[in-house]
């Protein structure tokens, strides 16, 4: 081993540079920590020692560049391993373009969906154990906080704890650069599995005391009232005789519609959810719902309500005179908001077809579309129904159905 | 009789168990520091219990703080009260007694953060400068220094502060309040004679720690048996103490900055203090603990944050002077810090 020379004092260890075999190689070794008892000094640095080059090896059969590996030494609890030339990402991004920004930051994303994909966890995700190399490769170091653990909690701080890196050190840009780290995230992980551990960030947010006052909603009650905004009584009653049957009270919010134009009945649920919370602060599902008629391409979609003051159901049995097909779907997207993160969706669909003529029973429990619609299962139109019926069958209950089994958890 | 010319700041403290008035000079003297805590019964802390502590002792505190510093309500010049974080309820009852001042008087009122306040009068009564900050008490556990304006968090617990973790140990274990003592204080005299370190979790990610883990080992043995109460303090003490003084070596090193500052209850622990000592003379900056009387909540760091505060054009209209239970130490502008 050729001479040494110091170039990091860290926290946890120090790095030398070194020589050695004719390679540039760093040297990582944990030295004694004097405040702590010894004992539990050598447990910890032994522990890391031992574990660190495991971490890297398996974060590389993922796929995610690391250093390699050339000598432990368990001793002097210190790691010889490879040199990479190149910057700390934590320099590179104050000077970078918005557009090299979103790159590093979404290719950053991508290498923590890797480790997490394969059960590691970094445990020290800053933007200063990120090197850049010349070839716009990350290499991801320093894995002596790290574990094997796949479980969405581990993943939650994980992640959390690279936005509160971005928070401290890129303030300036933070929450641009964490949702690009949040889409390549996502995109290795799944949309499903990757929106677990983003809900799990919320969660460990909401857990410290230090909760960001301007995006969280002071609200006691949370997971046993909530509030639906909405202009349609019906829509309300539906939904109040699932929810109040399952503990959960819920008042009506008479809110102006908040117009929106979109294909997607999730976006603007969600729109139209995150703009009542910012007007009132207070948790609220905004519901939209939509008859998707398969003859009709699709017509009149989430223009149902539309096409109900504009055509109503006679102008819509007109159109659909001479055709055989008459298949359809009711479909109903519930947004929960109670802050301003992205709302939680839950939707509900209810196949059936459109009757050939208007049904309406004595019971005044339909609206809209309602008497031309015929839920699979059922001889009845959602308007012959009673409201107890038609909730046995309906799109909105079950959206209405999923929301609260899973806002029951926030008791 | 004061004669002072000086503008004179009252400060209401009422973010948890304590109620405190203190009274700072615009130049940052401090000439009272008037206090009366809650001691339940037995268990922690009940929001409302101890706001209505905090209602019936106002008046005797507000009545001891003006004797103490030797000046009439209408000396004064400004109202300065703990706007969050904390409790609901105690938090209400500061503020309710302040715009009650504030209005009677007829002077500013100034919101203050506590946790703000927490490393203002670190550095007042210390001299610290631009310091890394430690504050740890019953509620709160954070690594803080200050960059582009405000104070950032660097650090944090992921679950429970570090003085409730050794309240919620103490009073498992039986120990009860001593006269003027903290829970933790029993921790620690019980601690001194520890000789044998039982291992327990220790958990550290990156910047922040999680302290609920090594609370539930070490009282999961304490309930088993055969382990002496001295060595499970001792123990205790050690792993969390440990950690929060790695995490505070980690923003240390990554901030390069000057200065250690400990502050919050937990600060009159001597092993912490000794601890956290060490890492300081190790990266070469100047390590300060804020004096006992300043460590526990208290009014006067409030006063004189308010001070900092209205002297940098900062006023709270009574219409703005909500409680914000969860206002974080990150979320608010220090114009006074350069």
């Amino acid at each position: 081993m050729g001479a040494m020379t110091l170039f990091k004092k860290g926290a946890e260890a120090s790095l030398f540079l070194a020589d050695w075999n004719g390679r540039k190689v760093v040297i990582k070794a944990r030295l004694p920590k004097r405040y702590r008892p010894a004992e539990l000094d050598a447990k910890i640095r032994s522990y890391r020692t031992a574990h660190e080059p495991q971490l890297m090896h398996k974060a590389k059969k993922a796929g995610v560049p690391t250093p390699t590996i050339f000598l432990v030494d368990m001793k002097n609890a210190s790691i010889t391993m490879e040199f990479v030339e190149g910057k700390q990402v934590k320099q590179v991004l104050p000077h970078a373009s918005p557009k090299e920004r979103q790159e590093l930051c979404v290719k950053i994303g991508t290498l923590i969906g890797k480790l997490h994909k394969h059960g590691v966890i970094h445990g020290d995700l800053t933007t200063s154990n990120m090197i850049l190399n010349g070839e716009g490769k990350i290499f991801l170091v320093d894995f002596g906080l790290g574990e094997k653990n796949a479980e969405i909690e581990a993943r939650g701080v994980d992640l959390h704890l690279m936005k509160r890196a971005l928070q401290s050190t890129h303030y300036e840009t933070a929450a641009e650069c964490f949702k690009h780290v949040q889409k390549g995230y996502a995109a290795i992980l799944g949309r499903e599995d990757a929106e677990k551990v983003f809900e799990k960030i919320r969660e460990i947010e909401r857990r410290g005391r230090y909760v960001d006052e301007s995006k969280q909603a002071e609200f006691p009650l949370k997971g046993r009232v909530v509030f639906f905004a909405t202009g349609n009584i019906h829509k309300f009653n539906e939904a109040r005789s699932i929810l109040t049957r399952l503990d959960i009270a819920v008042g009506m919010l008479r809110m102006k519609d908040v117009e929106i134009q979109s294909n997607s009945l999730m976006e603007i649920a969600q729109t139209s959810a995150r703009e009542v919370f910012k007007r009132c602060r207070l948790p609220v599902i905004v519901e939209d719902a939509g008859l998707f008629i398969d003859a009709l391409k699709g017509f009149p979609g989430p223009y149902a309500a539309y096409a109900y003051q504009t055509i109503g159901n006679a102008g819509l049995l007109k159109l659909m005179k001479k055709v055989e097909n008459r298949e359809a779907t009711f479909k109903s997207a519930i947004a929960y908001c109670d802050s301003l993160d992205d709302p939680l969706c839950f939707e509900g669909k209810a196949a059936g077809e459109i009757t050939k003529e208007e049904r309406v029973g004595n019971g005044k429990s339909g609206f809209g579309f309602d008497p031309i619609f015929q839920p699979s299962g059922s001889a009845k139109t959602f308007a012959e129904m009673t409201l107890e019926q038609k909730n046995g069958f309906s799109h909105r209950a079950m959206a209405v159905r999923k929301f609260a089994e899973w806002y029951k958890k926030l008791q | 009789m004061k004669q002072s010319a000086e503008p004179l700041c009252l400060g209401v403290e009422s973010t948890a168990d304590d109620f405190g008035i203190g009274i700072a000079t615009f130049n940052g003297e401090i000439l009272a520091n008037a206090s009366s805590a809650y001691i339940p019964e037995e268990g922690g802390i009940h929001p409302r219990e101890a706001a209505r502590h905090h209602a019936e002792a106002a008046d005797k505190v507000l009545s001891e703080a003006l004797s103490k510093a030797g000046v009439k309500p209408k000396d004064l010049s400004l109202i300065a009260f703990a706007q969050g974080p904390g409790l609901g309820p105690c938090l209400r009852t500061g503020a309710t007694v302040s715009r009650a001042l504030a209005a009677y008087l007829e002077v500013p009122l100034v919101g203050v953060n506590h946790s703000v306040a927490h490393i203002e009068i670190g550095k007042l009564e210390t001299g610290a400068v631009d310091p890394v900050t430690l504050y740890v008490s019953g509620g709160n556990t954070l690594v803080s220094a200050f960059d582009a304006g405000r104070y950032r968090v660097f650090g944090e617990t992921l679950d429970i502060a570090l003085g409730n973790c050794l309240d919620v140990f103490a009073r498992e274990a039986g120990l009860k309040h001593k006269r003027g003592l903290p829970l933790g204080a029993a921790v620690e005299q019980l601690a001194a004679d520890g000789e044998k370190l039982i291992s327990l979790p220790y958990v550290v990610k990156g910047m922040d720690l999680s302290l609920s883990g090594l609370l539930t080992a070490a009282t999961t043995l304490l309930h088993k048996g055969g382990y002496r109460l001295e060595d499970l303090c001792y123990s205790l003490q050690e792993h969390a103490f440990s950690m929060v003084t790695e995490v505070t070596e980690r923003a240390l090193a990554h901030t390069e900055k000057c200065g250690v500052l400990l502050t919050g209850g937990v600060a009159a622990n001597k092993r912490l203090q000794s601890m956290l000592g060490i890492i300081a003379e190790e990266h070469d900056a100047k390590f300060n603990v804020v004096p006992r009387q300043f460590a526990t909540d208290n009014g006067a760091m409030i006063a004189w944050t308010g001070v900092l505060a209205y002297t940098h054009g900062l006023v709270t209209p009574v219409k703005e002077s909500f409680v914000k239970l969860r206002w974080r130490l990150d979320k608010v502008d220090v114009p006074w810090v350069q």
